[in-house]
């Protein structure tokens, strides 16, 4: 904590593979700063014309749109069009693969850059993790349509999930959970809750890396007495805390709905489908237990609060989850029951998670490069529409979408 | 303190500067500035010059303030505008800053949503001269999208009822522009969340009936009623996190415990530079805390013991090294406090200039106006009012009243 920061730093962490459109904050940028220089006299020279769309930041957004190449369309849906593209090869790097992820405009809110493309962008513009997808650069369009240029995955979890004529060893499974965890402990330290974790946001690079993305319901943590919306992760992964409308909550609400993604990636179906936000509340209390002061103490003054009636099932313990998921062995049972806590404070941490027994035993975490698979044209094409669906939606029929969505945030003050 | 987080953030990385390169990136930006409209005048006079209508025929606004030419004069012998310098350049930038920082508490918006639509405009300007960009056309369209990245959004519909004469089109107009202009870094690091915690710290310390010795130490130090004294001192301080902070260049050269500190500092120098003997001096019982908490587990914070954990290893102790920076970073902020004594007149002269600048067919009697902002028809009263008006011309004089917030 000596000299004022900056130079010193960025040499080891000014990571040459990203955009940073005015240099890197060194003392000797002297060429990039020629270059902003020189951004301002390529602006007048055209604004006889139309002296609001010739100037430096169109003229930067022109130079970083013309590094990319827009190949084909993977996929289109209301919110976003995704295309995959290539950047350009330059005298010293080959063409690397992007998505281009193009944010249409929406026609629902018409108070310009969209608010999940504030989210996306913002935090992705901070968190630079192995395990966290890449923003490489972000320009607009010609009309004015945000483009976010993305490191290029080709499959999802989701669509190992389904492929049933593979099977998955418990090594592949705590490899997965160990990614997803590390990428999650990153966004956490970092002071941001993803808020959308399910399988389909867990992608998978041609290397089997897998990295989380769309961050378009990330936030940071809140100020203390600041209202958050419950209205966030979709249904299927929610924590029983949003669903009693809790206005306050952590980071454990990403630890839950991983913990979900676990069973699944056992189960090889969702753990818990409920159709109606009530029967989801209704699955929750019927598999892991009904939350109760007990359990739980101060679930009773939520706001959504409201006894169920019906049976009481005890929060269940080691056996109900040693005779579900048997395979995933004593210490993954244990680490599994800690990430499904109902009540959130009694949730594992992610590092706590990344220091269960689980992952340093036999069977190891399988190397990335060893994973199952699911590449080919049908991979790109649903990662293509996984990149273009609204955040927290399951589904891109506009029918299902309707009806399954976890997507109704409350903008107005203090919420979202 | 300075901890490895921080500096994987845009803020450190992209946004930290030395002072000389600071200033080298100002004076690249307004060298650019001074050549657009260079070009511009050129453009205009070669326009001119080639116009058939005669000069005494082209129409001049009756009311504008700047001297009107005489027919007889040829348009290739009027000199160039005289530009803005960097410093005039900045502080323009600075007087819009406090402009917006009072539409922003207008609104009602927490500190939060002002402070980063500051660094927004600060940062905006570094790399975007004013000859090109005048910060009046920015200001509303800045603390909008500030509502938005800090999780605050107010929509534009509100905006216009609040401010009159503003229309959503003209709020979203630019907001490309200005997201582009600063990178698409919209996390900003600010040191309020982190004052806030050091105060409440501090006041738990205090209240603790069996505080370390190193807090019974800074107790004697503050008096009678110690914890009126930092509650005190936490109220300057946040009006000095809130303002000067902003306007100086402080965000560009320090961290945010930095500045928390500096602004503590300016608040009360004795307070801050007890704290700092508590928590970073030779003697601080704070670094050792690991091991007391043991005995004693209540009162201390999440972030303290975090940041304790941290320093524990440290053999050297932090203080001597931190008093410096917290003192240069305080005098920094303590300097920005002229930018409130700067006379209307001052500014006034400085908007002129930028004025003819910008207008070269004023002067010239052909060309078009140059920067952003000018494509929009002027209203008649910001174009330099009667006399007899001369209050309300201070108010207006750069851009529309925000009065009725």
């Amino acid at each position: 904590m000596s000299a004022p920061t900056g130079p010193s730093t960025s040499s080891t962490l000014g990571n040459a593979k990203r955009t940073l459109p005015f240099g890197n904050g060194n003392g000797n940028d002297t060429p990039l700063l020629a270059m902003a220089a020189e951004t301002g006299d390529v602006k007048l020279q055209n604004d006889d014309s139309d002296a609001s769309d010739n100037d430096d930041p169109d003229d930067l957004n022109t130079r970083i749109k013309k590094k990319y190449t827009k190949d084909r369309k993977l996929g289109e849906g209301a919110y976003a069009v995704v295309n995959l593209g290539h950047r350009r090869a330059t005298a010293t790097e080959s063409a690397v693969p992007v998505a281009i992820k193009k944010i249409k405009v929406n026609t629902e809110f018409r108070d310009g850059i969209t608010m999940d493309a504030i989210r996306e962008v913002k935090y992705l513009r901070e968190l630079h993790h192995p395990n966290i997808i890449a923003l490489l650069d972000v320009f607009s369009s010609k009309n004015q349509n945000l483009c976010l240029v993305l490191e290029f995955l080709d499959s999802d979890l989701e669509m190992i999930i389904r492929d049933t004529s593979q099977t998955l060893s418990m090594g592949d499974i705590k490899s997965w959970m160990l990614m997803s965890l590390r990428g999650l402990w990153w966004c956490h330290k970092s002071f941001v809750i993803h808020r959308d974790i399910k399988p389909n946001n867990l992608l998978l690079a041609a290397n089997g890396v897998l990295k989380l993305a769309d961050f378009g319901l990330a936030r940071s943590f809140a100020d203390p007495k600041r209202n958050m919306t419950h209205q966030v992760i979709t249904r299927w992964y929610r924590p029983p805390e949003l669903f009693y409308g809790a206005k306050h909550y952590s980071s454990s609400v990403d630890i839950f709905s991983l913990g979900l993604v676990f069973c699944e990636l056992m189960l090889r179906t969702p753990f818990l489908a409920g159709n109606t936000d009530l029967h989801q509340l209704e699955l929750i209390c019927q598999w892991l237990g009904t939350p109760t002061e007990e359990n739980w103490p101060g679930v009773s003054s939520l706001p959504g609060y409201h006894d169920a009636g019906g049976a009481q099932v005890k929060e269940r313990g080691t056996d109900f989850f040693m005779n579900t998921f048997i395979a995933a062995g004593e210490s993954g049972v244990e680490l599994l029951m800690k990430m499904l806590r109902l009540d959130p404070r009694k949730r594992c941490t992610a590092r706590a998670a990344l220091d269960a027994k689980w992952f340093s035993q036999e069977p190891y975490p399988t190397l990335p490069a060893n994973l199952p698979k699911k590449g080919g044209g049908k991979g790109i094409e649903k990662v293509g529409s996984d990149l273009k669906r609204k955040a927290g939606e399951l589904f891109n029929t506009p029918d299902e979408r309707g009806k399954k969505v976890a997507r109704k945030l409350d903008f107005g003050g203090g919420g979202g | 303190m300075e901890d490895q987080l921080y500096t994987t953030t845009t803020q450190c990385k992209t946004w930290s500067f030395g002072p000389s390169t600071l200033a080298t990136i100002r004076a690249n930006t307004n060298a650019a500035g001074t050549r657009s409209i260079k070009r511009g005048w050129k453009r205009a006079r070669v326009e001119a010059s080639t116009a058939n209508t005669p000069l005494a025929t082209t129409p001049i606004p009756s009311n504008t303030p700047t001297p009107v030419p005489t027919p007889s004069i040829d348009p290739l012998s009027v000199p160039d505008p005289v530009t803005l310098t960097p410093t005039e350049e900045l502080t323009l930038v600075n007087y819009y800053m406090l402009r917006m920082m009072a539409m922003s508490d207008g609104f009602g918006f927490p500190s939060s949503v002002k402070a980063t639509a500051c660094v927004f405009l600060s940062r905006f300007h570094l790399h975007h001269s004013v000859h090109a960009y005048h910060p009046k056309h920015l200001l509303t369209t800045i603390l909008f999208l500030a509502t938005k990245t800090e999780n605050n959004y107010l929509s534009t519909a509100e905006f216009c009822k609040r401010i009159p004469k503003l229309t959503p089109e003209a709020i979203l107009k630019y907001e490309f522009k200005i997201a582009g202009g600063i990178g698409w870094d919209f996390e900003i690091r600010h040191p309020l969340r982190g004052a806030d915690g050091g105060i409440m710290e501090l006041l738990s310390a205090l209240a603790s009936p069996n505080g370390d010795p190193g807090i019974q130490v800074l107790k004697e130090k503050l008096g009678q009623d110690p914890i009126r004294r930092v509650t005190n001192a936490a109220g300057r301080m946040k009006a000095h996190l809130t303002k000067e902070a902003l306007v100086s260049d402080v965000y560009y050269h320090y961290t945010p415990p930095q500045i928390f500190l500096g602004a503590l500092w300016l608040a009360d120098k004795e307070l801050a530079e007890g704290y700092i003997e508590w928590r970073f001096g030779e003697n601080s019982t704070m670094g050792r805390v690991v091991k007391k908490k043991k005995k004693d587990r209540k009162g201390k914070d999440k972030v303290t013991e975090d940041d304790a954990a941290v320093e524990a290893p440290k053999a050297a102790p932090l203080a001597p090294k931190l008093i410096p920076t917290v003192i240069a970073c305080a005098e920094m902020m303590q300097k920005a406090q002229e930018y409130e004594k700067f006379t209307v007149d001052m500014l006034k002269k400085i908007d002129k200039k930028l004025h003819q600048c910008q207008n070269p067919q004023k002067f010239l009697g052909a060309g078009s106006p140059i920067g952003i902002g000018n494509d929009v028809p002027k209203k008649p009263s910001e174009d330099g009012p009667p006399p007899e008006k001369k209050r309300k011309a201070e108010e207006d004089l750069f851009g529309g009243s925000l009065h009725g917030n």
